[in-house]
Order: structure tokens, then C-alpha cells, then sequence
């Protein structure tokens, strides 16, 4: 009885586990991107800020094996980084999809080659561009990435890109500075590769077998442990065994060895250099000081009150308001419509970015106004989640044009106060 | 040592030809042998992706100086204890060849499962380098000498310097030079920079830094045998763990009626098979 009762429990224990998970896979999304909303606010507002962004495919578009895909844009290392993290003294460029399902055929940075890594300066910008090629077929969420040494990796804004074909189509041809060409890096070398571990193996094999074909465990215990067996145990045929295997042993690592020498007379040890690449010259911008910013919770709206300067020679508005990848646009200024077709929906406001006054600010003139940054992607993006971070600032870039289209950028940087009932 | 005699009876029963104890021991050998495997090739897996890892993950790690280091000396640590306990144990010289064989078989099956299937990283990116011939070595320095000692220091110095020796015949190919954006990279670099990773940047391998090099400009032979020397002690070290851990406890044999033993008979601790040497 008690073990048909425990046998029942065991059943719906089971049938409600199976419950439990059928449940949890059918409500929850999968994720194929990267999780770059789940970096903190202060880490992805006062990092890198990504601008000037374009792509030579269009978001949720398709290419095949073997295509190229070039990604080019500028980056800002914002000039009050984070106290929580190392200053770049190592970064590199990267590129951040689902491992290897793209390839990176160029990496420039100010249009120097940016196959090592590199030292950071901040408050300067720096100009990048990657030229890729479809490797694997699916759907992936694409990136530019840069990689600072004991912060991790800051994703700029990524695309979702189809791939179309077979990865078994991919090819990628080159020649050595030897003179010798390969059809496709990713099987160059394989050859010899797969030629000597399994003549190893072979080797190796033949040894285990020599000995686990005979009796091995229990009589071989007892034997060693009477101590009178030696002989048995080891036997000549054994050492002689033993002195073949290790002439064939010595003789093939040597003799392999020379004969890849006169193979490939020509090599050199790994690179482990840094590129060394000065940022972009410093332009001109405008004076903002910040004197409060605030979060308004159930409007999702940013709202930070600034004192404008213009330090230049014609008057300007503000175009742009950018912080972690995500774009509030001015539509009296830029044209929305534009940015709209090469800017993914999910990091691009659709309401207009509000000034209390943005009429065009003369040169010497100095104006303090309230700018308006609304939309639900904070909350989407989890940019709300400031409130919980030991450092509760915002970073963003503001883009300023004067009246013959010149840009001006400044960085913003302010401390942020959560309101939660405006009334 | 002298056997107890109810051992000296199950010895002469194993060592008669087609005995129902000779067979009985056989399917348990093959039986423990599986079981062996598995639990060494985890094991030493498992041990290895966390001290040698990177190394031995990527092309672009293999350099002349870390990875010649490091490997022999980590490797060293699960080979000399598996060594003993299968020659002082079984008088075996297979204990290395075993586990290198067994560690190239999952490394391998990880890189295409993992690696290649799972991550989209291609074999040339992320092949194993070649441990058997220098495992090899040492069972046969062993097997050979008869001595601890002498594969102590010969078998465990030749141990190190067979490792970058035997993997230059693969390894020669990727250290070619190209020439890619105007810069010198070898094909290794190369490599590394085409198939990206995203958690791995160029910056965090750690390659050909320190004063290594600074004996004749010989690299790669001068951190060879500086591993040499540095296995030798672990050798000495990871031997006698070996050894201690296979004497550790016993348990009641409960097969005992299979082995000549009538269920009624008490066996002793001292008589029993599991019991301490």
C-alpha cells in the first residue's frame, strides 16, 4: 500500500514537473541577441557613444554565404568614465554576433589598420570601419563592438541580418607571404592537423592494447602485491616491445619536425603588438551646463535643464539627444523620416525631442531651457534601471547645427532624481 | 608483501587458463575499464580547459612561450598521479598514454560539438595540440627504467621538451607569415582575427610577454626546458599524490561469493581484496 502510494506521489511529482517546464518554454521568448540591456545605465550612458552609424544592408535584411557587409560609424569615449571601471588603457575593435557566423575581412580605425588592440583616450572620437562576410546561415543580431581590457565589451547599435545558403559554401581564399595559396582559412592547415593526431592516436592505441588485451586488473593486483611475480608481469617480449615504441617515438617527433622545418623555412612568432592610433582631431562645440536632470516615471521622459552657449560664430539649434545607443530626434531640425530608414525602430524615439525653446541661439548668446527626452525604450531598454546603480548619472551626446549644417557635439553628463508622481 | 592465503587461493585460480575466475575477472575488467575512461577523460578534460585552457583553445594562443610552459607542467599534474596508481598498483605502463588518449578523445569531441557545431568557430581556429607522443614517452621511460626516479628526471624533462617538438609539425603552417591591411601577421593571427570572438579580443591573450626570450633569443627552447624542470617537481609531487589517494580506504566486498568465498565464510578486513596495502 505505502508503495503504491509513493509510486502515486512519483507520478504527479513527474507529471507536474513536465507541467511546469511545457509551460516555461512555451511563455518565455528566446533570446538571440546579446544581452546588452542588461549592462547598467551608467555603464552604457558614460562609455562609448555611438554615432554616425551605417550599415550596407538594411535591418531584418537578407544576404548570402559569402557576402560583404560593411559596418562604418564614429564612437565617443566619454570624458567622465566611469569611476566603477578601469580607464581604456586596451581596447580593440570587435565585431559581436552569434560566434563566428560573420567573418571580419578589414578593421580600420581612422583609417589605420585596426587588427590589434589599441589605446583608448577619452573625450575623443574615433572614426572605425568593418567590412565583413556572411559565414553561416540564420538569423543574427550583428554589432560593432569595442573590447576594453577589464570592463568587457561595449556594444554599439546592433541589426538583425538573415543569412541565406549552406556554411559549407563559405570560402576564403588567400596566399601566404611564402607564396602559397589557400582556398579557405577555415580549413587551412587542417590537413597535417588531423594527419597527426590520428597517427598518434594509432600509435598510443597500439600501446593501451598491448597491455588491457591481457588479464589486467585483479590478477595483476595480486601479483604485484606478493611481490613474486615480476617477471610475469614485465616481461622481455614487453621490454622489447617498449624499446621499438620508443625509437618510434623519438623518431617521428624528430623526424616530423625536420621535415616541417624544410617544409615551411619562413615563419614567425605570434603578433602581440598595439596599434598605435591617434583619435580624431578635437572639433569645436557648444558650452552646456546641466543645472538638474530628472526621470519622470510614469511619463518615461528624461527631463534635464541645461544653461546653452554658443561659442560659435552662427547661430545653432539642437538636432539630436543620444544616450546608449538610443536617438531622440529634433523633427523640426533633422529630418526624421531620413534617419527613420537607417536606424532600427527599437533605438530611435518616434515622438520629436521637446526644447522648451529651441529657436536658433546666436553666437555669444547663452539660453537656459529644459530638454525633453520621451519614449517607452527607456523602460524597454531598462535605462530605468539608474535608480539601482551605485553611480546614478546619465551620459549623452547632444548634437548641435548651426545654420550651415555644420554639427557641433557635447557631451551631457547629469546626476539623475527619479520622479514618481508629478502631481 | 605476502599475500594473505585466501588471496593466494583467488591468484592461482586467476592464473589458471579459461577458469570460471579468469573469465569472472575479465568481463570485470572490461566492465571497470569503461568505467575508467569516462571518469578519466571528465576529469582530466575538465581539469585542463581550467588551468590550460586558452592555450589550448585557440590558434592564436599557441605561442612560444606560455603555452610551451604551461601545458606540460598542468598536464602533469593528473598524469604523474594516474601513472602511479596504475604502475604501482597494476605494474601498468599505460597510465599516460590513457589519459593523453582520453583527453585528445574529448577535446576533440568538444571542439567539433562546442566549438565548430555549436559556436560556428571553424577546426582551424580551435584545434587541440598533440599531447600522445610525449605521454608516450613517459610510459616508456617508466616501462623501461623500472625507476620513479629516472622518469622523474628524465622522463618528465623529455616530457616538456617533446611537447613543442611534436607539435611543430602542425603548428608550422599557422606561424607562415601574410600580409593582411599592410601589416605582418602570422596565419595564426590571422586566423584569430578573421573568426571573432566575442569575449576573447586580441588583448587578453597572454603571449609572448616576459624575459623568456632573453637566452640567446631561443624562445621557444628556453621555455621548454624551464617546463622541463618545473615537471619534474610536480612529477615528484603528483606521483606520490597518486599513490596516497589509491591506498585511501576500503569497502566491504560483497562480491565475495563470485571469488571461491561461500556466503557464510568471514573475510576479513585483512583478507579482503579491498583491503589496505
Amino acid at each position: 500500500m505505502k508503495l503504491k502510494n509513493t509510486l502515486k506521489c512519483l507520478k504527479q511529482g513527474l507529471a507536474l514537473s513536465l507541467m511546469v517546464i511545457v509551460t516555461a518554454l512555451s511563455i518565455s521568448e528566446a533570446a538571440f541577441a546579446h544581452g546588452e540591456r542588461n549592462q547598467e545605465p551608467f555603464l552604457r550612458t558614460r562609455t562609448l557613444h555611438w554615432y554616425d552609424m551605417k550599415y550596407t544592408v538594411e535591418n531584418d535584411g537578407a544576404v548570402a554565404i559569402n557576402d560583404i557587409v560593411t559596418i562604418t560609424g564614429k564612437f565617443r569615449m566619454f570624458e567622465r568614465w566611469p569611476s566603477q571601471i578601469p580607464e581604456p588603457e586596451r581596447m580593440y575593435l570587435n565585431v559581436n554576433s552569434n560566434g563566428s557566423t560573420f567573418v571580419k575581412l578589414e578593421s580600420w580605425v581612422n583609417g589605420k589598420p585596426a587588427i590589434q588592440s589599441m589605446i583608448g583616450e577619452l573625450g575623443r572620437d574615433y572614426e572605425f570601419k568593418i567590412v565583413l562576410k556572411a559565414r553561416w546561415e540564420g538569423r543574427w543580431h550583428v554589432h560593432p563592438m569595442i573590447n576594453v581590457l577589464d570592463t568587457g565589451g561595449l556594444a554599439g547599435p546592433g541589426i538583425w541580418i538573415n543569412v541565406t545558403g549552406d556554411h559549407n559554401d563559405f570560402k576564403m581564399a588567400g596566399t601566404t607571404l611564402e607564396g602559397d595559396v589557400f582556398e579557405n582559412l577555415s580549413t587551412y592547415g587542417m590537413a597535417q592537423v588531423y594527419g597527426w593526431h590520428i597517427f598518434w592516436a594509432v600509435l598510443g592505441l597500439f600501446w593501451l592494447l598491448y597491455w588491457i588485451t591481457k588479464p589486467t586488473l585483479m590478477p595483476r593486483w595480486l601479483m604485484v602485491k606478493s611481490g613474486e611475480y615480476e617477471n610475469t608481469l614485465i616481461t622481455r617480449t614487453d621490454t622489447k616491445v617498449g624499446v621499438v615504441m620508443l625509437v618510434l617515438v623519438v623518431g617521428f617527433v624528430v623526424g616530423g619536425g625536420l621535415y616541417t622545418t624544410s617544409k615551411h623555412p619562413r615563419t614567425i612568432p605570434l603578433q602581440a603588438g598595439v596599434a598605435h592610433i591617434n583619435p580624431l582631431p578635437v572639433a569645436p562645440s557648444i558650452k552646456v551646463d546641466v543645472v538638474k536632470g530628472n526621470y519622470y516615471v510614469p511619463g518615461r521622459t528624461v527631463i534635464t535643464e541645461v544653461v546653452i552657449t554658443n561659442t560659435t560664430d552662427l547661430p545653432i539649434q539642437l538636432g539630436e539627444y543620444t544616450a546608449a545607443n538610443i536617438r531622440f530626434i529634433e523633427h523640426s531640425v533633422i529630418d526624421f523620416d531620413e534617419v527613420s530608414q537607417t536606424t532600427p525602430a527599437e533605438l530611435l524615439a518616434q515622438s520629436s525631442l521637446k526644447l522648451s525653446d529651441n529657436s536658433p541661439l546666436n553666437p555669444g548668446e547663452s539660453r537656459q531651457v529644459t530638454i525633453e527626452a520621451s519614449d517607452a525604450a527607456w523602460e524597454l531598454e531598462r535605462l530605468t534601471s539608474l535608480m539601482n546603480d551605485p553611480d546614478n548619472t546619465l551620459g549623452a551626446l547632444l548634437f548641435f547645427y548651426d545654420s550651415a549644417g555644420n554639427r557641433y557635439i557635447t557631451e551631457l553628463f547629469s546626476g539623475m532624481v527619479p520622479v514618481f508622481d508629478p502631481t | 608483501m605476502a599475500l594473505e592465503p585466501s588471496q593466494e587461493r583467488v591468484l592461482q585460480e586467476l592464473l589458471k587458463p579459461n577458469s570460471q575466475m579468469s573469465r569472472f575477472s575479465r568481463k570485470l575488467d572490461y566492465f571497470i575499464i569503461a568505467i575508467v575512461m569516462f571518469a578519466v577523460m571528465g576529469a582530466f578534460h575538465i581539469h585542463f580547459m581550467l588551468t590550460g585552457g586558452d592555450w589550448d583553445f585557440w590558434v592564436d594562443w599557441k605561442d612560444r612561450q606560455f603555452w610551451v610552459t604551461v601545458t606540460p607542467i598542468v598536464l602533469m599534474i593528473v598524469i604523474a598521479a594516474f601513472q602511479a596508481i596504475f604502475y604501482q598498483h597494476f605494474r601498468l605502463p599505460i597510465g599516460a598514454t590513457l589519459c593523453g588518449i582520453l583527453l585528445i578523445l574529448g577535446e576533440w569531441l568538444n571542439r567539433y560539438f562546442g566549438f565548430y557545431l555549436w559556436s560556428h568557430f571553424p577546426m582551424s581556429l580551435v584545434w587541440p595540440a598533440l599531447v600522445i607522443p610525449m605521454c608516450l614517452w613517459l610510459d616508456l621511460v617508466l616501462h623501461l627504467s623500472r625507476s620513479f626516479i629516472l622518469t622523474a628526471i628524465i622522463g618528465a624533462l623529455g616530457f616538456a621538451l617533446m611537447f613543442p617538438a611534436s607539435n611543430w609539425a602542425i603548428l608550422a603552417a599557422f606561424r607562415v607569415p601574410i600580409e593582411v591591411q599592410g601589416t605582418l601577421l602570422s596565419m595564426a593571427d590571422y586566423i584569430g582575427f578573421t573568426f571573432s570572438r566575442t569575449a576573447t579580443p586580441e588583448y587578453l591573450r597572454i603571449i609572448e610577454r616576459g624575459t623568456l626570450r632573453t637566452f640567446g633569443g631561443e624562445s621557444t627552447i628556453i621555455a621548454a626546458f624551464f617546463s622541463g624542470f618545473v615537471c619534474m617537481i610536480m612529477y615528484a609531487i603528483w606521483w606520490n599524490i597518486g599513490n596516497y589517494i589509491a591506498q585511501l580506504g576500503w569497502t566491504n566486498n560483497r562480491l565475495k561469493s563470485f571469488m571461491g568465498f561461500k556466503k557464510d565464510d568471514n573475510v576479513t578486513v585483512a583478507e579482503g581484496l579491498g583491503g589496505k596495502l
